[in-house]
């Protein structure tokens, strides 16, 4: 029998699924013909509130995009707000990747000696920051930052400094930030008595992130080494020995390599896309595939908790597919190959 | 004598300065060939463009920012190589930018390609900033030898001209006069 908390929540989390947009709605968005007829559309949905505020004289898609993303944010920590016990543990570790993703943008600042604003970091409501972002943002070596997060799960960076200057690449630094957020909320699922189905999301968005990463640096023809030093060490369907493989064979062998898992058809239809050049259609086929995959856990478990990260999951594809409504709009991208890229 | 020495000057400076001209002819020419170089470059600099805005907008504004802000910056040395005392510009690039970020290939490849076209627009522009400094000069040129030729040394050349016919009118009547004072000279010895 399920605890009341996580029926509550599962329930609150039914409802809010109803305020997502649906394919018909982002089919009335791409037929706008600009980035008022999209905000137009949008005073009818949740974003009311915050979009009725900006002036729609000179209209910018950045602004728009701090506005999707501020929901984002919104909505993931409302469902924080009102749980507690191991499901706010869960839920905190999971939203830690809005933590991790201003982390990053204030590594890739400090990295190339420029001076990162408020304004390019997702807002966390303040009771949910964990860090304190504004002395954060006013580093300006490698090294202050990994003092400031010295008291924080993030205080394995100091060690990686070394290696970090030797390759005088950021990938080691990003790389340690995506592990110590997929770890900690991996480990924290096994408090859970739904963690199978929440492993399996988290699980494949681990795999694809691996698979996509590989074919990556495959395509840059970065040192195999380094590219075992990218993946995360957490299994889900990929087994070491695959991703070891995957890791020494050429971009072109990549189908080849048996791995006895879903992805299968996926790598192979990925590898062909590289090949033809399509490598914007190849990165939209991995996040197709993981929103999908999240579509489909919540159609399969409404009763489960995995159904709640199926939401969240479901949310970043909201904020992703009306961030890449507003540039197209913006940037004047065809609507057939914008239709393209939009995850519905 | 003096005039004609500045005239048989101003003759060998008329040929050096048309060794000049024909020198910087020859190197506008040559830079010239090259200036197609740029609808190429434009055209290419369209299709990666088209390629970054679907990158742009799969990645998202906030993002790409972020990934520009970790790439170094491209640092370049600007040389001059002097043709017959006109400057060519001469950009080296010293440091390639190093594009850091591996998660989002489209984006990666785009700063690669854009990398790639801006060392090419740089050669561009050095070109037609050296086409445009060689004009200049041609024009210059063009006009010291027409004034040279058209004006100077026809001054010159009249000028001498004049006190030749003035000196061997001189010369005439002095032979005359010898001539004259002889023949008297021989009356009275008769």
């Amino acid at each position: 029998m399920r605890n009341a908390p996580a029926l509550f929540l599962i329930s609150r989390t039914h409802g809010l699924k109803a305020h997502l947009l649906k394919s018909q709605d982002y089919l009335r968005l791409l037929g706008t013909s600009d980035l008022k007829g999209i905000v137009d559309y949008l005073l009818t949905t949740d974003y009311s509130s915050e979009l009725s505020r900006i002036p729609t004289e000179g209209l910018m898609a950045s602004q728009l995009e701090q506005v999707f993303y501020k929901k984002l944010s919104e909505r993931w920590h409302f469902l924080l707000g009102i749980t507690s016990g191991n499901m706010r543990e869960l839920l905190e570790a999971h939203n830690a990747r809005l933590e991790v993703e201003n982390l990053k943008r204030i590594v890739r600042a400090v990295h190339g000696e420029e001076k990162a604003s408020d304004a390019q970091l997702i807002s966390i409501p303040r009771k949910y920051q964990n860090m304190n972002f504004s002395a954060l943002l006013r580093t300006k070596k490698m090294t202050e930052v990994a003092d400031l997060l010295k008291e924080t799960p993030y205080k394995g960076l100091g060690e990686l400094l070394v290696e970090y200057e030797r390759y005088n690449s950021l990938i080691v630094l990003e790389t340690q930030l995506d592990k110590v957020y997929y770890s900690d909320f991996w480990l924290k699922t096994a408090k859970s008595s739904d963690r199978k189905r929440i492993r399996a999301l988290i699980g494949t968005e681990i795999d694809l992130r691996n698979l996509q990463l590989m074919i990556s640096a495959k395509y840059m023809k970065l040192d195999p080494q380094l590219i075992e030093r990218m993946i995360i060490d957490l299994r889900y369907k990929l087994r070491k020995n695959a991703t070891t493989r995957l890791a020494n064979v050429d971009l072109q062998e990549i189908p080849n390599v048996p791995l006895w898992t879903p992805y299968s058809q996926l790598l192979h239809t990925a590898v062909e896309l590289v090949d033809e050049g399509r490598l914007v259609d190849m990165e939209t086929l991995f996040s197709r595939y993981l929103y999908s995959y999240a579509e489909k856990m919540s159609a399969k478990c409404p009763t489960n908790l995995a159904y709640v990260f199926s939401y969240l999951t479901l949310c970043l594809r909201e904020a992703k597919n009306l961030t890449t409504l507003v540039i197209g709009k913006q940037t004047k991208i065809r609507t057939e190959n914008l239709r393209k890229l939009v995850l519905f | 004598m003096k005039l004609r020495a500045s005239l048989e000057f101003i003759q060998n400076g008329l040929s050096i300065l048309k060794l000049k001209r024909d020198r910087l002819a020859e190197e506008f020419n040559s830079l010239l060939k090259q200036m197609g170089r740029r609808d190429k470059a434009e055209e290419q600099l369209m299709n990666i463009y088209s390629g970054f805005k679907l990158a742009l907008a799969r990645i998202g504004d906030s993002e790409t920012h972020s990934a520009a802000y970790s790439t170094s910056r491209m640092k370049v040395k600007v040389l001059e190589r002097p043709i017959m005392n006109v400057a060519i510009p001469k950009i080296l690039v010293e440091e390639k930018p190093i594009l850091s970020i591996v998660g989002d290939l489209s984006l990666h490849q785009a700063g690669v390609r854009l990398q790639g076209i801006i060392e090419e627009l740089l050669e561009i522009a050095c070109i037609e900033t050296g086409i445009e400094r060689l004009a200049y000069e041609l024009t210059l040129v063009n006009r010291k030898i027409n004034a040279i030729e058209k004006t100077v040394i026809p001054v010159y050349q009249d000028q001498v001209k004049y006190i030749e016919a003035f000196l061997s009118d001189e010369e005439l009547e002095d032979f005359t006069r010898i001539k004259q004072f002889k023949s008297i000279s021989r009356e009275k010895r008769t």
